[in-house]
């Protein structure tokens, strides 16, 4: 009641319209700070290595491939994994990623080796599970994708192992490395 | 009240802008992502195994031959069996301890002696990792069997059988050929 003594009815009326319109632009402020850390969900991505590349039981002095389309194609799983947030459901957005594969030149037991060798079509990837439609890729170089965020990427790696007659039987095996690289584009 | 309006949404706007430069700046929003961001782990690296199993190659070599002897013609059913010391041996070598399938495509012989002939039936082969036909394992089929090679990859076979000497067989020296193949089973 002071006030509107003071400084009169009409005056004060203004100032309290003031003060809402302030206190509105400041709620609105905050709720546009705020909002896309509620709504956005927050990703990282992961690979997975479902299968091994296994040739299986072969006789000294042949070799064998095995095709990324054909039993025992080493298989991985690329996903982008939501860890935070809200799922924005039904977006098509992608990832740039880049695949590396380090792979070795030879497999080896106990002190003996024998070589393996990966060709320009050794390795698939597909959005999806289906390798039916999936792209070849030489998995000697760098390969870039698109990983989109409501369906996996899948990879698959074949390759070709060289025995000699005179090689020495028994299990050989080597490490493969898969490495995915998220772009800063 | 007009410039309290105005001077509200531009704060609105300059305050607002910082979220959207952190979307803009962000991969996942540029890569076209709506509502979402990628938390900056830049590269994930898995392992896999690569590997081979490689065996030696087989071979099979004929020890010697079923042989049944002399007999009068009309002497009836002749027959050796394969834990006989007269039976065929075969003895096969390759990759220690390793599943081999043998099979002996033809059971029914066909001897011959110049124009004449002679039917030769097979029994069961016996089989042992040692060259040891005393204490050789009986198969349970004539032309089919597996087993594993010994620790030194080999296995020998032995296989006997039976001919029919009939009143009007045609004397003479019949011959014909046994085949014995085998195979590892996994590979």
């Amino acid at each position: 009641m002071n006030i509107y003594k003071t400084i009169g009815v009409e005056t004060a009326g203004y100032l309290i319209n003031i003060i809402k319109w302030i206190i509105y632009v400041l709620l609105i402020t905050i709720y546009l700070i705020f909002l896309p850390i509620l709504v956005n969900a927050q990703y990282s991505v992961s690979v997975i290595k479902m299968n091994d590349l296994t040739f299986g039981n072969m006789l000294a002095g042949n070799n064998k491939t095995i095709l990324p389309s054909g039993a025992g194609a080493a298989l991985f799983q690329t996903s982008l994994v939501r860890t935070t947030g809200t799922n924005q459901g039904g977006k098509n957005g992608a990832l740039d990623i880049t695949v590396v594969f380090n792979l070795p030149n030879q497999l080896n037991n106990s002190g003996h080796s024998l070589s393996i060798t990966f060709g320009p079509n050794s390795a698939m990837w597909a959005n999806g599970s289906n390798i039916n439609g999936a792209k070849s890729f030489d998995p000697t170089q760098q390969q870039q994708l698109k990983l989109k965020k409501n369906k996996d990427t899948y990879i698959w790696l074949g390759g070709t192992v060289n025995s000699s007659l005179s090689q020495w039987s028994g299990k050989y095996s080597n490490v493969i490395t898969i490495t995915v690289n998220a772009l800063n584009n | 009240m007009i410039k309290s309006i105005i001077i509200s949404l531009i704060s609105i706007f300059f305050i607002s802008g910082n979220g959207w430069a952190q979307i803009k700046s962000h991969p996942m929003a540029s890569a076209g992502i709506s509502g979402g961001y990628y938390n900056g782990i830049s590269a994930i690296t898995t392992p896999a195994t690569a590997s081979v199993v490689i065996f030696k190659g087989l071979s099979i070599t004929n020890i010697k031959g079923l042989n049944f002897g002399n007999f009068a013609v009309g002497a009836g059913t002749v027959g050796i069996a394969s834990n006989n010391k007269k039976a065929a041996e075969f003895e096969v070598t390759g990759e220690p301890q390793t599943e081999v399938k043998v099979t002996i495509p033809s059971t029914l012989i066909n001897l011959v002696s110049g124009n004449a002939s002679l039917s030769l039936n097979l029994y069961n082969p016996a089989y042992n990792t040692l060259d040891d036909q005393i204490n050789a394992i009986g198969a349970q089929n004539n032309s089919l069997f597996s087993t594993n090679l010994g620790v030194n990859g080999t296995l020998f076979i032995w296989i006997g059988g039976e001919v029919n000497v009939l009143p009007s067989t045609t004397p003479g020296t019949y011959n014909g050929t046994i085949t014995v193949s085998v195979a590892y089973v996994n590979l």
